[in-house]
């Protein structure tokens, strides 16, 4: 796997984390263990698209660094072989 | 005797129900506080313990491994 798709692969797994506990979250609203993981985890998140986003470009649309243009387009679309 | 949902969360390693069946069946009730209206779906409030990592949890399917309910056993068998 090369680094983009270790950092892909790391934001993906953080995303799903946040997933699963928010869903927690939403029954257990004050639950102070899962409020930090949830902390860490957006944390560590964030630093992983950050430097996605600094190394390939946007992960998602509202992430496109504008001061290039609108370079979401210069991407690979899904349904394009070198998109997925 | 077929086993109902709750004597087979109570079986042991050996499929044998944890406790010898009593003459008249355990009440499901037993397992729920006792103001627990009948007639009403109840699901049991998760409470937090461990938790998968983030890797692990993302190939579990679940970061809680009391729900991690494979469809299929896997090699290890019974979950």
């Amino acid at each position: 796997m090369n680094e983009k798709d270790m950092l892909m692969r790391a934001i993906k797994k953080y995303d799903f984390a946040l997933y699963e506990l928010n869903l927690y979250l939403d029954t257990h609203p004050h639950c102070s263990n899962a409020l930090a993981y949830f902390r860490k985890y957006k944390d560590l998140r964030d630093k992983a698209v950050e430097e996605y986003n600094k190394k390939y470009g946007p992960v998602t649309a509202d992430q496109t660094n504008t001061d290039e243009g609108w370079k979401w387009v210069d991407e690979p679309w899904p349904w394009q072989k070198e998109g997925n | 005797m077929d086993y109902g949902y709750f004597d087979i969360m109570q079986m042991n390693a050996a499929g044998m129900p944890a406790t010898e069946p009593k003459n008249k069946p355990q009440r499901p009730t037993d397992r729920f506080p006792a103001e627990t209206p009948l007639g009403m779906a109840y699901v049991p409030f998760q409470t937090m313990n461990t938790m998968y990592d983030p890797e692990e949890g993302l190939e579990r399917g679940t970061i809680y491994p009391e729900l991690d309910f494979p469809l299929q056993y896997t090699e290890e068998g019974m979950p």
